[in-house]
């Protein structure tokens, strides 16, 4: 790896401008994913042909790489968007919101145990943006506005992906910087105290303003305290695969606690039970109740072993760019488990439902034909969206651009590093939707950039992949996620401009944390 | 599918709606687009690991026309 096109303001500019295409075709002139992701890849293609070296070779594998990687992303939306469908259709997911309603009358308190610990709950066990899916609908339902919800939603449950998806993040930073879980476990943990408590205030500012953080302070103080605490103990015992899975269940228990005593209402309307609900809460629940049982089943390593050999994958050969900048092969990339990848589990579940409803007679005909074209309707923009973007993620990364930004970064940055090193996380998750993508693009990187600078290895790869985690808030796959499933297809824009400000000021946060760190507390640790 | 979903109120409800070009083959489009990036990934990925400079040619043309597919239909 490394060499490629030497590091001068104006590659370095050339490097940035298919993401200035991107950012600026969504948010000033307010374009949909689809659009945008095409002309940032026409701009990425041609960059990477004239300024960094790529041949019609280099530039065919790595949107096929991109291709690939949408595949994988793809088949969960898919999956998710379905599953919703298939839910809504049956008319549980009415049935959901009204129950989850009645748990607290308190809006924010609601917005806050939804979007900030069942949303983790949710990374915990599945993640890859199932959490969104699956969630922001159901506070649609809930009554929260939709930018709202996708917005809360993709901020609030940021900080549980490093160790959601039973830790798939942490494993690659471990894989990507050679540190030993057990080392650099609890100083993510540490580290992550930050992005807790800040995506709860986050969460309260973008439900209602200074007003709703006042009052929803001492909810978030509680519940963030303990998720924190938890997520810290869960990886001094070395089961940091748990660690966002537990705390957030802590969460939604503490929650849940203080509905019923600190932020205790007196119901304001008594409903007449006149009219029965169509079906109860546990059965309109059964279908994520199945999905929750199945991702905890693909933990168990004696049935994830059966299903090992059904995994698909392509392999990619090392290429390297007339500027010299060297890929190396790809064995199975982005591969896809038959029991692993969520959409086969995504489908189980719809189809046990499917045979559970038609059983107790909740099913109502016509759900199936339904659900099927509402998914497609919804999903075809949606895919062109997510495929030209990380085709253009791919390109920047196979010609060394997305190497050259990070490397500027740290350059110029120097002492002030660990104030920036989250960014270099944000970007990576940026580009690609992914923590794990983003610790495997630039984990060595700020391993080396710390080395350099003498200062903790260990701190600036934790940083890493806090910032991978917070920066999947304004990913635009992650953000079309969202957007698909509330019904804001096309007004993308509208939800990125509410989540990046707070990714901002997280990642600023956690940088000046980082840099206190590094260069004050804790400047003997390697 | 719009940046701006403004309602589309029609004045004189016996007319026959003028619905551009753009929208009425929007949705087919749309969907050609999407199956197409599937054909040039396949093409893209034989013709990258192979060496095979036709098949490489013509995934950039199938990118290429699926790419302008949303640029052209989408506002």
């Amino acid at each position: 790896m490394d060499k490629g096109t030497a590091l001068t303001l104006t590659n370095w500019i050339l490097a940035f401008l298919p993401i200035l295409v991107l950012l600026s075709t969504i948010l000033l002139f307010k374009w949909g994913a689809p659009k945008s992701g095409a002309v940032s890849w026409f701009t990425a293609v041609i960059i990477g042909l004239i300024a960094f070296g790529g041949d019609s070779r280099i530039l065919a594998l790595a949107n096929s790489k991109g291709m690939a990687m949408s595949l994988y992303v793809l088949l969960i939306i898919w999956g998710a968007v379905f599953l919703y469908n298939f839910v809504e259709k049956n008319g549980a997911i009415k049935v959901i919101g009204d129950t989850m309603i009645q748990v607290t009358e308190e809006k924010l308190l609601q917005c806050l145990l939804m979007s900030w610990c069942f949303a983790s709950f949710m990374q915990g066990i599945a993640g890859f943006g199932v959490p969104v899916a699956v969630v922001a609908p159901i506070m649609l339902v809930m009554g929260f506005r939709p930018a709202v919800a996708a917005a809360t939603c993709l901020v609030g449950h940021s900080w549980s992906i490093s160790f959601g998806s039973m830790g798939s993040s942490y494993y690659t930073i471990q894989l990507a910087t050679k540190i030993p879980g057990e080392i650099i476990g609890p100083w993510m943990a540490i580290l992550f105290a930050v992005p807790i408590y800040l995506t709860g205030i986050s969460v309260c500012h973008i439900y209602g303003g200074f007003q709703a953080v006042k009052k929803g302070l001492p909810a978030v103080l509680i519940t963030g305290t303990v998720m924190a605490c938890m997520c810290w103990v869960m990886n001094k015992l070395g089961a940091a695969q748990l660690a966002t899975l537990i705390p957030a269940l802590c969460g939604c228990g503490t929650m849940a606690i203080l509905a019923k005593t600190i932020y205790r209402q007196e119901p304001s309307v008594t409903k007449q039970g006149t009219e029965k609900p169509y079906m109860g809460f546990h059965m309109a629940f059964l279908p994520y109740y199945i999905l929750i049982a199945l991702c905890v089943m693909t933990q168990i390593k004696s049935i994830s072993a059966i299903f090992a050999p059904y995994t698909w994958g392509l392999n990619y050969p090392a290429i390297t760019t007339a500027a010299g900048f060297a890929v190396k092969a790809e064995k199975m990339y982005s591969k896809i488990n038959v029991f692993s990848h969520p959409a086969p589990l995504l489908l189980f579940a719809a189809l046990c439902a499917f045979i559970i409803f038609k059983m107790t007679g909740k099913w109502k005909p016509g759900a199936f034909g339904g659900a099927f074209k509402a998914t497609v309707s919804q999903c075809v923009p949606t895919s062109i969206g997510i495929t030209t973007m990380v085709m253009m993620a791919l390109i920047m990364n196979d010609t060394g651009m997305t190497n050259l930004l990070a490397k500027g970064i740290a350059n110029s940055t120097g002492i002030l590093f660990p104030i920036f090193s989250p960014f270099i996380g944000v970007l990576g998750a940026f580009l690609t939707g992914s923590n794990t993508n983003s610790n495997v693009m630039f984990g060595a990187l700020q391993f080396e950039t710390a080395r350099v600078l003498g200062i903790s290895t260990v701190i600036m790869c934790a940083v890493q992949s806090v910032g991978g985690s917070v920066g999947c808030a304004i990913a635009p796959s992650k953000v079309l996620i969202g957007s698909a499933t509330v019904g804001l297809e096309g007004r993308e824009g509208e939800v990125m401009n509410r989540t990046i400000p707070y990714c901002v000021i997280i990642s600023l946060l956690v940088g000046i944390n980082a840099w206190i760190f590094a260069y004050l507390l804790f400047t003997s640790l390697p | 599918m719009t940046a701006n979903p403004t309602p589309n109120i029609n004045p004189n409800p016996n007319s026959t709606p003028d619905v551009s070009w753009r929208k009425k083959y929007r949705a087919p489009l749309m969907n050609a687009a999407f199956w197409g990036f599937w054909i040039g990934f396949f093409l893209a990925h034989q013709g990258g690991t192979t060496n095979n400079a036709v098949m490489t040619s013509v995934s950039y043309v199938i990118f290429t026309l699926a790419c302008l597919v949303p640029l052209v239909t989408k506002k």
